[in-house]
């Protein structure tokens, strides 16, 4: 990553410290300070139109969260979502950055057209995407993805309730983001590709190796690390899972595409309850971390066997 | 391995096996591949663009077109029209601001350009604070230095949006709520820009230039603006870049933090679309043009450097 | 309209104590300079707004003057703007009244706004307009009407010549399960009714709509500060099973036009369709009330208020009770429920709207209104009743509309309403009842 040797230029202790100050405080107080006084806050009855005050209630919020049993099944169920939105998208996710990604790492004439092509939706907001995707999803005929349905069935295919319906609803949403999403994993993947030293296909080609082949013993082994990367940045965007439910489901309908941060902001801004927003934070950032640490274990592990 | 030495390596290869390539005068693989490649790759292309046409198909149709069935799949000639109710509808007669009737200063219009200030600051802030961090972690010695750099890639791991709450009381204090300061202010640095400045710097600056460069005299802000920058305007760029789309993509911020419509960015505005229970979907589809059809055009001259950025991140991140 | 701005801001927050920029109004030389915010939600209501505020200019010339502002998102500028900052006099959704009481922010109407003003209001916006403190809080120009639209066509096709002709004899919501069965036999998609399921039927339009299945049952959502036992009733619960069971007859609607477009003979849905319904049906349009679950029709209501910001003080309070008394003047009341429809809130400017006065078509939304329950537990005299009336009420619709949510998914309805239940008389005990 870094190189262990350091420049002999600079010297001076206050230049570099100056320039590294201004991005260092403003990190402090926009990202720092706001996440512990979330920390700080989880532990208090408390919300914006509070009179008197907030008042310490120690793990109250966190209780009512994680233990309570009228209100507790909401948070577990937003928690199982994210996670089988994760299990959804991560796979599906993967593998197409990974097939989009060999069909653009071919010579073809125009090819980087192509790539930059399939990199648009990742360029584009999700709050408009969201848009044009809830009409597609309309669950009359109306909507697009029924009208093809029902074309390409020959009117057999009943118009599907996209949105609304419970079971199909978070798939609805894993789609979306898949098509939004894909574009970015691709690109990492390609430059994974690239990085493959070419001579191994060579020799892969003169041992009889079919695509297949060349595929699972070449590709594969050494795209490992990249997809590593892949997996865990993709885990984690899928917990973040927001703008899409926010926009085109409120996390309806019963629920089924509650995640944790639709939960967070909706008890902070439309219950006011500040308190229980900043302890649904707190435990949200605990899970990355823990997530984040596997990660390291696991490429650890990996760099081992290398 | 080397170029040379691996070439080497198949030639061995060749002469230890015979030949098994059925027809050695055969076109390359990959241009033999390539009909049936061509076409997956447009079938490819054609899905990541369709859902932006049927934007354009709706909001030119206009809503009664779109119920028929089949649906449009054409153009439809009510475009104008459509975009002229976007106005409208974004048009609360606000004294202080442009009416519907003026193609240009309406409010819709107002928004985007709104959004491109704020998208435009925060991109140069970005580059700029992040470059001089980056700067000086990966080429300055100073005390402490270690500590601020496990310190941001620490932050990294705090998801921004969920400091909102503290956010808000903060911009309070500042007195910028329902201004674009409150947009920009928060997001002028990064932990993810300075990380990747700090890898950009790290590998495309060799050392010896700068100890050159400090033989010559040359004070440390000199040498990062007329060495460095130099060289690493192409990743600062592609940082920019991302900041300028990642300030389109906020959403939620803005939404809680502006209530004035003369602040309004384009993703507010839109939203006010729907704010009417009938779906008027040619309404919202007009919207969304409006607001993707500046990044449209944007992408169609930066497109591919921004991916060979993403690229060249990737590798060395 | 009044409705969808209302849930608007529902599902915003109900106040955050944040500053704002300072507001610096153009002085007049020697005129009593006061701020006024308005929400501008529609072409009509804007133009009203900025008619009246233009015509009161004109009038105390020299004397008062008031600078307009629009806000596009009311419910966010009063929430992120600290008292001491907020206009002299500001519009806003009728059902945060408590919430700005409680966080401070509004001032006591009684004995600055003339009596006589209260006192010509519909009693239903008399009603949302008090805090349980008893004391007046805001003036509304407009309330809303809930109620059914119907075809009588359709209606009589399915054999049904039972047609309430008032609240006073609504169908029973047994009845009117027949009534949907018969209807939906004659239609050609097989469903009966559109009760707006395209407005979302999460929190926002159950809290509106569907409130008065709980009124109608006998109780409010929340009786003497505890929704259990109110909301979880088994009178409630047996009525969203009925409810519930409408399901088959429902016609989602997406488009918003089930009804318009002849597919349903039934809207369960509020006054802002009249306009195009009635130019689509003509004189097939018929104005019923909701069904009866046992203690009588009941009937939602609520809109936009006016009020004055609690840290007015001296001449510019004075010169906003004279703006509020201005603008209630039936003049500007009918000037703008002309542009939006709405029903006006006073009962002299009703006697003279040509569609809510006496022999009117929509005059059935006047007599619900004027036979308010206020917060008292709902009777068989009684038919609007206004949401709930307490800072909790964020949290109240945020419950109960999960709650209808899931019943009417399919969830079972004493866990669903019970949960709901218990959610809200946590808040109140959070808040030390509030």
């Amino acid at each position: 990553m870094t190189s262990k040797k350091r420049s002999k230029f600079g010297q001076d202790n206050l230049a570099g410290f100056l320039m590294s100050l201004p991005g260092l405080l403003l990190l402090i107080l926009f990202v720092v300070i706001p996440f512990l006084t979330a920390v700080f806050l989880s532990f208090f009855n408390v919300d914006f139109n509070m009179v008197g005050g907030p008042k310490f209630w120690g793990f109250e919020n966190y209780r009512r969260i994680l233990v309570d049993p009228i209100s507790s099944p909401s948070f577990y169920k937003a928690l199982l979502n994210n996670f089988t939105f994760a299990l959804i998208v991560v796979p599906a996710q993967t593998a197409l950055a990974v097939l989009l990604a060999v069909m653009l790492n071919a010579k073809l004439r125009g090819i980087a057209f192509f790539r930059t092509f399939f990199f648009m939706p990742v360029v584009f907001p999700m709050s408009l995407v969201a848009i044009i995707w809830a009409l597609m999803f309309s669950r009359d005929s109306l909507g697009m993805l029924n009208g093809l349905l029902n074309l390409i069935s020959f009117g057999q295919i009943q118009p599907i309730d996209w949105l609304g319906d419970p079971n199909i609803a978070l798939l609805s949403i894993a789609l979306l983001s898949v098509w939004a999403g894909v574009g970015f994993q691709m690109v990492i993947v390609l430059a994974g590709l690239q990085e493959i030293p070419h001579e191994l296909y060579e020799a892969a080609n003169l041992d009889r190796a079919n695509a297949w082949q060349r595929f699972w013993n070449v590709t594969i082994p050494g795209l490992r690390n990249t997809l590593v990367f892949v997996v865990i940045i993709t885990t984690i965007f899928s917990l973040r899972l927001f703008d899409q439910v926010y926009i085109l489901t409120q996390g309806g309908p019963i629920d089924a595409t509650q995640t944790v941060m639709l939960q967070a902001v909706t008890s902070a801004f439309v219950e006011g309850n500040v308190g229980k927003a900043s302890a649904i934070t707190v435990i949200f950032v605990l899970i990355i971390i823990v997530l984040t640490l596997i990660q390291r274990l696991f490429l650890k592990q990996n760099r081992e066997v290398k | 391995m080397t170029v040379a030495q691996s070439s080497s390596k198949a030639k061995e290869l060749a002469s230890n096996k015979p030949m098994k390539l059925a027809n050695p005068n055969k076109k390359p693989k990959w241009m033999r591949m390539s009909p049936f490649s061509y076409l997956a790759l447009i079938l490819v292309t054609f899905l990541s663009i369709f859902p932006f046409y049927w934007m354009f198909i709706v909001a030119s149709n206009g809503n009664e077109e779109i119920a028929k069935i089949p649906p449009s799949l054409t153009p439809g000639p009510r475009f104008f029209t459509v975009i002229q109710h976007v106005y409208d509808a974004s048009d609360h007669a606000d004294p202080a601001f442009g009416t519907s009737a003026d193609p240009i200063f309406n409010n819709f219009n107002h928004a985007l350009l709104n959004t491109v200030i704020v998208g435009l600051v925060v991109a140069l802030a970005q580059v700029f604070f992040s470059a001089i961090a980056g700067f000086a972690f990966a080429k300055l010695n100073f005390r402490g230095q270690k500590f601020m750099v496990v310190f941001v890639i620490g932050t990294m791991m705090l998801p921004s949006q969920l400091g909102v709450l503290a956010l808000l009381y903060m911009m309070k204090l500042m007195s910028l709520v329902d201004s674009l300061g409150a947009l920009i202010i928060p997001a002028l640095v990064t932990a993810f820009g300075v990380f990747w400045m700090r890898q950009v710097i790290d590998a495309q600056i060799p050392n010896e230039l700068l100890e050159a460069a400090s033989i010559d005299g040359s004070g440390v802000l000199r040498v990062f603006w007329s060495i460095v920058m130099p060289i690493i305007r192409q990743s600062a760029f592609v940082l920019g870049l991302f900041s300028f789309l990642a300030t389109w993509n906020d959403y939620l911020w803005p939404l809680l933090i502006l209530s004035s419509e003369q602040n309004f960015t384009v993703q507010v505005a839109v939203n006010q679309l729907k704010s009417s229970y009938a779906i008027d979907y040619a309404l919202n589809m007009g919207g969304a043009f409006l607001a993707t059809a500046p990044l449209l055009l944007l992408f169609v001259f930066v497109g591919r450097r921004l991916v060979r950025g993403v690229m060249d991140g990737a590798v060395k991140g | 309209m009044k409705f969808k701005k209302v849930s608007a801001t529902a599902s915003a927050l109900a106040a955050i104590a944040l500053g704002f920029g300072a507001i610096s109004p153009a002085h007049a030389a020697s005129a009593q300079e006061i701020t006024v915010w308005a929400m501008c939600s529609e072409v009509g209501e804007i133009a009203a707004a900025k008619e009246q505020v233009a015509a009161f200019n004109g009038f105390y010339d020299g004397q008062y003057h008031a600078t307009l502002t629009c806000k596009a998102d009311m419910g966010t500028a009063i929430k992120s703007t600290s008292v001491g900052q907020l206009p002299s006099v500001f519009e806003f959704d009728g059902e945060n009244l408590a919430a700005y009481v409680y966080a401070g922010k509004l001032h006591q109407l009684d004995g600055v706004v003339p009596a006589s003003v209260f006192n010509n209001e519909l009693v239903s916006i008399q009603a949302e307009g008090t805090y349980k403190d008893g004391h007046k809080y805001s003036v509304s120009q407009y309330d809303s009407g809930l109620g059914l639209f119907a075809s009588k066509k359709m209606l009589k096709a399915a054999g049904i010549n039972d047609v309430p002709t008032s609240y006073k004899n609504a169908w029973t919501a047994t009845r009117f399960t027949a009534v949907l069965k018969a209807l939906a036999a004659k239609a050609s998609g097989k469903k009966a009714i559109d009760i707006k399921e395209n407005y979302g039927m999460g929190p926002g339009w159950p809290g509106y709509a569907f409130t008065p299945i709980v009124n109608s049952a006998g109780y409010q959502i929340v009786t003497n500060n505890k929704a259990v036992g109110a909301l979880d009733s088994t009178a409630v619960v047996n009525a969203f099973k009925t409810f519930a069971s409408w399901k088959p007859y429902v016609d989602p609607s997406s488009d918003d036009k089930a009804f318009e477009n002849g597919r349903v003979g039934l809207a369960w849905v509020g006054h802002w369709q009249y306009p195009a319904l009635s130019a689509k049906l003509g004189s097939d349009l018929a104005v019923l009330p909701l069904p009866d679950f046992g203690v009588g029709s009941k009937s939602g209501q609520g809109s936009h208020s006016w009020s004055i910001s609690a840290n007015t003080t001296g001449a510019e309070l004075a010169a906003s009770n004279v703006f509020l008394q201005y603008i209630m003047k039936d003049q500007w009341i009918l000037n703008v429920t002309d542009q939006n429809g709405a029903v006006p809130a006073t009962k002299t400017a009703l006697n003279k709207s040509v569609n809510y006065r006496k022999g009117g078509p929509l005059q059935l939304y006047a007599d619900q209104l004027s036979a308010s329950c206020g917060t008292a537990k709902p009777t068989k005299a009684c038919v609007t009743v206004p949401r709930t009336i307490s800072a909790a009420w964020p949290v109240i619709n945020t419950a109960f509309g999960t709650a209808v949510q899931t019943i009417w998914n399919g969830g079972d309805a004493k866990t669903a309403l019970h949960t709901a239940a218990v959610t809200i008389d946590q808040d109140y005990t959070d808040h030390s009842g509030y």
